[in-house]
């Protein structure tokens, strides 16, 4: 018997005025939202400038911000480990903040999350010169054993020695593995006591035998369990108490944003997203609008007061870390419009008022703000995110249309492009495979070409059984075979990898706080990536089309090519090439999911990089396509600098070539960067032409862009005078970064790739 | 059949409306001093394609080119490759497709009257104002032969619209008295520009003639700068709105008579009483009623609330009740065949709508749906049969109404058939600034109930058009938005010169 919970004292005081249905007699928000919310197919003219209070909490922490930029110095609590419930309320100023809560006890101090790994504590505060008193380090390291230490206990040889030549990199085994989404609404909806009621009442009716799987489970419920009381005390410090559900917008955003906030100072993790909750934020609102409560002003102050305090979120980072990931990003991605599966718009009002705070607080990397797009949107809403992306190159856009029928219509994108349902599925990260460098395997014969011995300087062997190619004009047949077995042998290490790694991260560093606010029971991804696809394409296009001559070393490694005659390239809309790309993703995605995943997860795969296409670039050999030894990679999916040659279009449409649904359903990431004179005459023109730039690219089921429209000479003068343009941001692979915070060499990469212009 | 080309643009933003493939031909026979496309010019080289290649690949973007995108011919000189133009146009026109050439009209003639009426915008590179300009520029004595080709396009069949632009050479045409040659070069083709664009003069094209070891002939020639050449754009533009203003106002003096028996008659109509009723009382129609039967009028009328975006009444609703706003704005409008909102009047306070209906007893023709929140009177037949009928004054203004949009259908046809994009945008900005207009110390202030897709379907332009001629007519001063519901008319001289 399922009770009605309208019957319930809190919940009704809560729930006044909302329709009915299947979510008020168990946890089911989407049943909410759908039941509640309200379309708006009309467009911006409503929205209101930031009120007195938002302006002046918004400078003062755009100051700290700067500071902390300019001074590239960090402040750190010394004193406490991280937790949910382990730091002191923090302000930033109490009278004019209408959201409140902090990762500590004052903004952008940084916490310290020893379980990940501990030397990467060290690295991080001594790159800032800060220590940690050297007694609570000792006595950690005594005590309690780390997700790295764990990892470390079970890798093999082979999997160390895939690590440390390049092939896999990036792998989450020293840090939080992220990419889990809370589904932070439920706090709002329902209040963390009824949360807690149910999953103790889960782990009660938990009966099985008591398997590894089994045990795992019940200990998990408890730990959740724990966590939901830690949760409510840290609201309890802030003096308010969510263990009732929400009764008004306000209540429902501060409601919210404690649990995402728990997820912060719990984890680490490399992306922590807030979900989607534009449309379930407007149902608080457009009642409270309705009764006269709150005026619009107030509406997208809570909206703009919330995006501040998503701003301040920080963890504390290795230089190595950065190479990475660079710009100190935290992928606060938040998921805006889309359609319903019934066919309505999931456009609201509180869309736009997301979109805005970039307009009222000025632009800024977080959050991440994702629009999912749709051939159905409505009309004025697809203008107004154009209109946004021309002005704050803030914005990315990926595809509902071929999401939807997957994840139906109440999915997030965690960090770039990453889609699950919200509470109902989470995905285990696992970075990305080297796939330029396993191609000269094949040809090296599973070599690495850039390792040596430190010895007896001979190559390392990374791959055994490869044979070497001694070809003197390499063959397309041979080279492809070859390169096949070395992508066999490549995916059974790496799901083997990321097995290891996540069997011990669930174990030493596991994230009980945003488990609690999931569905007990999950479906899961193993979500596996690709670098350097556009190389392999062009690589193999050049050995198929043209003669490529390899120039081998002593030890027969090829270490240069010689290429004579010309040959197609991904980007230019040009079959004969961009089905290589599709061929060889695919085949590795099948590759993949030959060796069974931990915890039965579905395997997946994306095409994204973030910004360590310039790390890959610097450990890979030259490679067959023309780029020289060191050269960066393109991002994500995009062709490779200069390999378009028939305008932006063209690549777009090589791009949407790369199928989504069942090999790269991790997403497809795309970066598309246009100055401002040669996207349309006026400003009107520009929204226009970008609109029909989108409808076109989604339209032929593309999966991702990211959208920037800026003067290249506006980023070199960013370059060289950064105090000119403190807040200046620019979308790179999956996420938006202030230009200031990159490095030189991250910034030149952005400089240097292919910015459409007239021609 | 085979073209050459010299290479394509997938993202062509400029050359034409909307989002375009631009296919670049090979061979041009002038020898511009500033020509960009240097490796463009030779008549031999470059890709050979057919038309079906071209239609092939058209189709591979078809997707981004929204409601104005398509396919442009550029160059080189397109019309050199006559029969393979001609050939790529047809199949594109088969398919439904939006066409473009830029071209300086130099070709075989024999093609023009195959080619122009497939060519949707024609983009006419002015290089030059006379003669000699013309000669040292492209090294050919070809003017007057351009001008021919202007002033024959709609000899050709051209049925289009022709953007008009120019590359501004400092030192050479930056100056007013060239732009009134300019302007005065177009006069043949006047009704059909919808653009004037000034290029300014670039030397990014520079470093090709080095590569190809060709001399440049503007060597030294410092870049246009790009605020004066805006400045002359705005300059000739209203200086060909001018001149279309002068033409207009002798077209309009012939029908002068017409419009004076229009308002004799509106003289008539007027009937003056003194303030006794209620406010109701105060509307036309029921301010005719006679005193004896007011009780029995407006116990019988229905007044109602229509909600933004109600409808009022359908296509097909019996002939039962008329109608009448207190308060509100509603459009009137019907879908044509192919799906098209079709705008025909907006009403606001004291109109009404339906009299004749009732009086000919003839179903609604059209929609009528609220625009804003209305306060609406429906008079139902037996009340009109009761204590109308008999009326003579109401009858008459039932007609009186009736004619006046009648007039206003006719002017509607005769703007969509004769006008282009801008006299249309600029016609429409008038008319809402006669009904709605606010006059403030910015300028006259718009309030519009209407998006942006209803501006284009009450003026009889696609949504992009008319976004993209705001867009214009903001760059060149003349209004001002305000988010999207806000215009403010600064300039109002200038938009009339469209329209007279």
């Amino acid at each position: 018997m399922r009770e009605n919970l309208f019957y319930r004292e809190e919940m009704a005081k809560a729930w006044r005025g909302f329709q009915p249905g299947c979510w008020s007699e168990t946890i089911d928000v989407r049943d909410f939202i759908q039941g509640n919310y309200e379309p708006y197919y009309g467009d911006e003219s409503f929205l209101e400038h930031a009120t007195e209070n938002t302006t002046m909490l918004w400078k003062e922490v755009d100051r700290l911000i700067q500071e902390e930029v300019k001074s590239n110095t960090i402040s750190v609590d010394l004193e406490r480990f991280s937790g949910i419930d382990n730091f002191a309320p923090g302000y930033i100023d109490k009278d004019r903040e209408l959201i409140v809560g902090l990762q500590t006890d004052a903004p952008l101090k940084r916490m310290i999350n020893p379980y990940g790994g501990f030397r990467m504590v060290e690295n991080s505060l001594a790159a800032y010169g800060l220590e940690l008193d050297p007694t609570r380090a000792a006595q950690f390291q005594e005590y309690r054993k780390t997700h790295n230490q764990g990892v470390f206990d079970a890798y093999t040889k082979e999997m160390r020695t895939v690590r440390s030549a390049g092939l896999l990199t990036g792998l989450p085994d020293a840090y939080g593995r992220g990419r889990i989404i809370g589904d932070y609404r439920r706090v709002a909806l329902y209040g963390v006591d009824y949360l807690k009621e149910m999953r103790i009442r889960d782990k009660e009716e938990l009966t099985d035998s008591a398997t590894d799987a089994t045990i795992r489970l019940r200990e998990e419920f408890s730990e959740q369990i724990r966590a939901l009381d830690a949760i409510k005390s840290m609201a309890l410090k802030y003096g308010f108490d969510i263990g009732r559900p929400a009764r008004d917008s306000q209540e429902a955003v501060q409601w919210l944003y404690f649990a995402y906030l728990a997820a912060v100072k719990e984890n680490n993790g490399a992306a922590t997203s807030i979900g989607r909750n534009t449309a379930f934020l407007d149902v608080y609102i457009e009642r409270d609008l309705r009764l006269g409560l709150i005026d619009e002003k107030r509406a997208q102050e809570l909206i703009d007061q919330l995006v501040i305090k998503l701003r301040l979120v920080r963890h504390l980072r290795t230089p190595e870390y950065d190479e990475l990931f660079a710009g100190d990003p935290t992928w606060v991605t938040e998921s805006i419009g889309g359609m319903g599966e019934d066919g309505r718009t999931l456009v609201t009002k509180t869309s736009y008022r997301f979109l805005h705070t970039l307009s009222n607080l000025g632009t800024a990397p977080e959050p991440n703000m994702t629009v999912l797009w749709s051939d159905s949107l409505p009309r004025e809403f697809k203008e107004y995110c154009s209109h946004m992306s021309i002005k704050t190159a803030s914005i990315q856009y990926e595809n509902d249309d071929v999401m939807r029928p997957i994840y139906g219509d109440d999915y997030a994108i965690a960090c770039c492009v990453s889609a699950m349902r919200v509470g109902r599925e989470m995905q285990f990260f696992g970075a990305r495979a080297n796939l330029a460098k396993a191609l000269l395997y094949a040809i090296n014969g599973g070599r690495d070409e850039c390792k040596r011995d430190k010895q007896t300087s001979e190559p390392i062997t990374v791959l055994p059984g490869i044979e070497k190619n001694d070809q003197e004009i390499l063959e397309y047949d041979t080279v492809l075979a070859s390169f096949k077995s070395v992508m066999d042998q490549l995916a059974k290490i790496y799901v083997e990898t990321m097995n290891t790694i996540h069997y011990m991260h669930d174990k030493y560093a596991y994230e009980a706080g945003q488990m609690a606010l999931h569905d007990p029971y999950l479906h899961r991804y193993m979500a596996f990536g690709v670098a350097g696809l556009s190389i392999v394409a062009d690589s193999l296009s050049a050995i198929k089309h043209a003669k490529v001559r390899p120039i081998r070393d002593e030890y027969g490694i090829a270490v240069g090519f010689e290429t004579e005659g010309t040959f197609p390239r991904y980007g230019n809309d040009d079959d004969r090439v961009d089905q290589i790309a599709v061929e060889v993703n695919t085949y590795f995605m099948e590759a993949l999911k030959r060796t069974p995943t931990y915890r039965d997860a579905q395997h997946t795969l994306s095409l994204l990089t973030i910004t360590s296409n310039v790390a890959y670039g610097k450990k890979t050999g030259a490679t067959p396509d023309g780029r020289k030894r060191g050269e960066a990679f393109a991002p994500g999916a995009n062709p490779m600098n200069g390999a378009d040659q028939s305008g932006a279009l063209a690549a777009l449409n090589s791009v949407a070539k790369l199928p989504f649904r069942d090999v790269n359903q991790d997403g497809i990431s795309n970066t598309f960067s246009i100055i401002p004179a040669a996207l349309g005459k006026n400003d009107q023109e520009r929204v226009i032409n970008l609109t029909n730039i989108l409808d076109g690219y989604f339209r032929q089921n593309a999966f991702h862009i990211n959208v920037n429209v800026m003067d290249k000479d506006l980023l070199l003068d960013a370059m060289e005078n950064p105090e000119k343009y403190p807040n200046l941001t620019i979308r790179v692979s999956g996420y938006a970064v202030r230009f200031n915070q990159l490095q030189r060499e991250h910034q030149l990469d952005v400089i240097n790739r292919t910015f459409y212009a007239t021609m | 059949m085979k073209g050459y080309l010299q290479s394509i643009e997938t993202m062509g933003l400029l050359d034409g409306p909307g989002t375009r493939t631009v296919f670049f031909l090979q061979g041009c026979p002038l020898r511009c001093a500033y020509c960009h496309n240097p490796d463009a010019i030779a008549m031999s080289g470059g890709k050979s394609v057919s038309p079906e290649q071209v239609l092939e690949i058209a189709s591979r973007y078809r997707s981004y080119y929204g409601e104005e995108g398509g396919i442009t011919f550029s160059g080189g000189e397109p019309l050199l490759q006559g029969a393979f133009l001609h050939k790529s146009l047809e199949l594109l026109k088969q398919e439904g497709y939006n066409t473009c050439i830029d071209t300086c009209g130099i070709g075989n003639p024999s093609f023009f009257p195959k080619i122009l009426p497939l060519v949707d915008t024609l983009l006419v590179d002015v290089k030059a104002f006379d003669h000699e300009s013309f000669e040292n520029l492209t090294t050919i004595p070809g003017f007057e032969r351009y001008l021919t080709f202007l002033e024959s396009l709609e000899n050709y069949g051209f049925r289009g619209q022709i953007w008009a632009r120019h590359v501004m050479v400092p030192g050479y045409t930056d100056n007013e008295e060239a732009m009134k040659a300019f302007v005065e070069i177009l006069r043949p083709i006047r009704h059909r520009v919808d653009r004037i664009e000034i290029l300014p003069y670039h030397t990014s094209g520079v470093k090709k003639y080095r590569q190809l070891g060709i001399p440049y002939r503007l060597e030294g020639v410092e870049p246009m700068d790009k605020e004066r050449a805006k400045e002359l754009e705005i300059y000739a533009d209203k200086l060909f709105a001018d001149s279309l203003r002068q033409e207009r106002k002798k077209e309009r003096e012939n029908n002068v008579d017409k419009f004076k028996i229009l308002k004799d008659r509106e003289v008539i109509s007027k009937i003056e009483k003194a303030e006794m009723f209620s406010s109701l009382r105060e509307l036309p129609l029921l301010r005719e009623v006679a005193d004896e039967d007011v009780d029995g009028v407006l116990s019988e009328v229905i007044l109602s609330n229509i909600k933004a975006g109600d409808y009022i009444f359908r296509t097909g609703d019996a002939p039962d009740l008329m109608y009448l706003i207190y308060q509100g704005q509603m459009k009137i409008f019907y879908n044509t065949i192919d799906g098209e909102e079709q705008i025909f009047y907006i009403y606001r306070d004291g109109d009404f709508v339906g009299g004749l209906n009732l009086l000919v007893q003839a179903p609604y023709r059209y929609v009528g749906q609220a625009l804003t929140d209305c306060k609406v009177v429906a008079i139902p037949k037996s009340t009109f049969d009761k204590y109308f009928y008999d009326s003579s004054v109401i009858l008459r203004s039932v007609l009186t109404k009736s004619f006046e949009r009648i007039r206003w259908a006719e002017e509607l046809i005769q703007r969509l058939a004769t006008s282009n994009a801008s006299m249309k945008t600029a016609g429409l900005l008038l008319k809402l600034v006669k009904r709605i207009g606010v006059e403030t110390e910015e300028g006259i202030r718009l309030e519009l109930s209407m998006n942006r897709e209803e501006l284009g379907n009450y003026s009889g332009l696609r949504r992009e058009t008319i976004t993209r001629k705001l867009g214009e007519f903001k760059e060149l001063g003349y209004i001002e938005l305000v988010g999207n519901k806000v215009i403010i008319v600064k300039d109002l001289e200038a938009l009339e010169g469209y329209v007279l």
